[in-house]
């Protein structure tokens, strides 16, 4: 039974070990890694130029549904992720949309307004606001971000987080993250 | 010691021997069966125990399994199925504790306990306080479910040796019981040999009695069998020689039945001839009575002319008278009464002529009546010698018929006779066929009976009777025939001088 126990245990374990170890090289990203981002990129601009999101986006800023109005992160940290308003991001055509367009390097996407606030994604971001974040605001200076590579908590892959604007007649007027399985790619 | 109780005491013998083998061997049997019935219930409470064991850490893994893979999903719509899993997997495992009957209630709490910490980890997880969630997951629910394998591994251990005991007791039972049906079978088997010895010996010491009386049997079997064969031989000959006289008798017999046939058939022709000379007679004795009737008929007419004529004579006398008177007259008359004279002459001349034919013929009639008369006598005196005749013919003809039938029958008889000889011919030779397969018979039986001296001998010997000297009385019956012996040669002996007798005779 110490045998069960210990084969429950070993998943986490290697996670660990995995995310110590890819701490260190984060910030490393080889020439042929950097040259499939830099693909997977050209892709996700395909996705923020979907006419649903940008229409999503655009409607977004021009005004807020009423029910987020009064989001603040405190209340978006308290809600689960099977709480009704929260997959109602995932559920709106935006979000539709988005999940139609996931593939399996697609670990995470989200899509943000003007200000930051979520227009729609794939699962519950951790903020309700990504603005003064730099996955926000590069986008929103119409060119592409990349983060650093990190280690996934739920499946213990590398994957890396990049961002692109949502384009409106050229200008950018939010902005599509989207996390990469760097082992997928 | 009667065959019938040496069969009876083989037969309780083998009974007995039978009866004991059937108990130890149901014995055995119900022992088997009791220890293989008490080993299937223990190992079936254990496999059910370590079933349920099995089945429950499988459920408690699923549930786990599930609750991490959940906690590795990203997608609401996934995360919400792999709760929903994770919950009826550990609600299956809580079922099982509920339904597992002997397990310990500590399982439950443990497991209680367990649900506690995954339900805690699948907030923090929804909430997005993966780490917290992880946490729970690294650290405390591995407590606890090691706790509940402990458990449920001390109980499956405590099922298993409390299984384990009973065996050993089992066993310990087994043993004793064999230790006992061990001690039984002995003392049967002592018994039967103690039996069996004492009933070997008195069989043996009957088959010996019994095995000199067969010699002695066989012997005298063996001496009445030469008898017998030359007895059926006399009796072959014997039947041979009456076969050959029957044949002579038989073809003796057919002559007489061709004379008999022969004599039947001349019979029967004289009876025919008779007959029709009795037919004849008869018609005879009718044709006399009727020439008896013409000829009486006759004399009546002849008597009838007699008076004609007497009528006749007595008209041409009177006529005569009349010539005379008229003669007379014409005389008188003178010549004119002489024409009358002639004619009265002539008619006198006729009547006289008259009379005189008359009285001839009165005469004939008279001597054809005579004559007649005489013819009538004749003639009764015929019917009356023809009415002996056909009484004597009729008397013939029924001698004869007698005679005939005397004949017939007797061709019957003798045809009777003949027909009894050649079955007595055949049953001769059916006799002869007999005697002579019974003479082969009797060659047989003396060869079985030294068969049967040949098994005594060998029952002799098996019985373990050791001198030949045993068989005294088998010498002394082939010395001294046997009474039975006597009496039949003395028989044949006799029926053989009487059929040379009778052969003489014949």
């Amino acid at each position: 039974m110490k045998t069960s126990s210990k084969l429950i245990r070993l998943p986490f374990l290697v996670l660990t070990c995995v995310a110590a170890f890819t701490g260190l090289r984060a910030a490393d990203l080889e020439p042929e890694q950097q040259a499939k981002v830099d693909a997977k990129i050209a892709v996700v601009k395909t996705w923020a130029a979907d006419a649903t999101i940008v229409a999503a986006v655009a409607a977004h800023n021009v005004q807020l549904p009423a029910d987020q109005a009064a989001m603040i992160q405190e209340k978006w940290k308290s809600l689960t992720v099977l709480d009704p308003f929260v997959r109602s991001f995932s559920k709106n055509p935006a979000g539709e949309a988005l999940k139609a367009k996931k593939a399996d390097w697609t670990t995470e996407a989200f899509v943000s307004d003007v200000k930051g606030l979520k227009v729609c994604f794939l699962s519950k971001p951790t903020n309700w606001s990504h603005a003064g974040k730099p996955k926000h605001d590069v986008p929103m200076t119409g060119k592409s971000w990349q983060g650093t590579i990190e280690v996934d908590e739920s499946t213990g892959l590398q994957q890396i987080q990049i961002a692109v604007p949502v384009l409106k007649d050229g200008q950018p007027i939010g902005s599509l993250v989207v996390g990469l399985s760097l082992s997928k790619i | 010691m009667h065959i019938s109780n040496l069969s009876f005491k083989l037969t309780a013998f083998l009974v007995a021997a039978v009866v004991i083998a059937l108990v130890i061997a149901g014995g055995m049997y119900g022992l088997l069966r009791r220890v293989e019935t008490e080993n299937a219930a223990r190992t079936d409470r254990v496999l059910v125990a370590k079933n349920a064991a099995y089945q429950l850490l499988a459920t408690l893994v699923d549930a786990q399994a599930a609750l991490q893979d959940t906690l590795r999903l990203k997608d609401p719509d996934e995360i919400e199925k792999g709760i929903d899993h994770f919950k009826q997997v550990l609600a299956g495992a809580q079922q099982l504790v509920k339904s597992t009957v002997n397990l310990p209630a500590a399982v439950g709490e443990k497991l209680t306990a367990l649900a506690e910490t995954d339900q805690q980890a699948i907030d923090k997880f929804i909430l997005g306080e993966n780490s917290d969630a992880f946490e729970l997951v690294i650290n405390t629910a591995p407590q606890r479910f090691e706790a509940l394998l402990k458990i449920i591994r001390e109980h499956s251990a405590s099922v298993e040796a409390a299984a384990q005991a009973e065996a050993i007791a089992g066993a310990a039972a087994i043993r004793r019981t064999l230790l006992w049906a061990g001690v039984v079978c002995g003392v049967l088997v002592v018994v039967l040999i103690t039996y069996g010895w004492r009933f070997r010996s008195s069989t043996v010491q009957q088959l010996r009695r019994l095995s000199i009386s067969l010699g002695e049997a066989s012997t005298q079997v063996a001496s009445a069998a030469d008898q017998v064969s030359s007895a059926s031989q006399q009796l072959a000959s014997g039947a041979s020689e009456q076969a050959s006289s029957l044949e002579e008798t038989s073809a003796s017999l057919n002559e007489m039945a061709s004379m008999a046939k022969r004599n039947s058939e001349g019979a029967r022709r004289a009876n025919e001839l008779a007959r029709i000379a009795r037919k004849s007679a008869d018609t005879s004795v009718t044709d006399m009575e009727q020439m008896r009737v013409s000829i009486s008929a006759i004399k009546d007419s002849s008597d009838d002319i007699a008076k004609i004529i007497k009528t006749i004579d007595e008209i041409a006398f009177q006529t005569n008278i009349l010539a005379l008177n008229a003669a007379v007259e014409a005389a008188r008359a003178g010549s004119a009464g002489m024409g009358f004279a002639v004619v009265a002459d002539e008619v006198r001349a006729l009547a006289q002529r008259s009379a005189a034919a008359s009285r001839e013929t009165a005469g004939k009639i008279e001597a054809a009546i005579s004559k007649t008369d005489q013819g009538v006598q004749i003639s009764a005196r015929v019917a009356q010698n023809l009415g002996e005749i056909v009484e004597t013919v009729r008397k013939v003809d029924d001698l004869i018929a007698e005679v005939a039938t005397a004949s017939g029958e007797q061709d019957q008889g003798v045809e009777q006779i003949n027909a009894a000889v050649s079955q007595m011919d055949k049953i001769t030779q059916a006799n002869a066929a007999g005697a002579e397969e019974s003479a082969a018979a009797a060659e047989q039986l003396k060869a079985q009976s030294m068969a049967l001296q040949d098994a005594v001998t060998e029952l002799s010997k098996m019985v373990g009777r050791e001198t030949e000297s045993d068989l005294a009385p088998t010498d002394s019956a082939e010395q001294k025939p046997s009474q039975f012996s006597i009496s039949h040669s003395q028989k044949i002996a006799a029926r053989k001088a009487k059929s040379t007798h009778a052969v003489a005779v014949r």
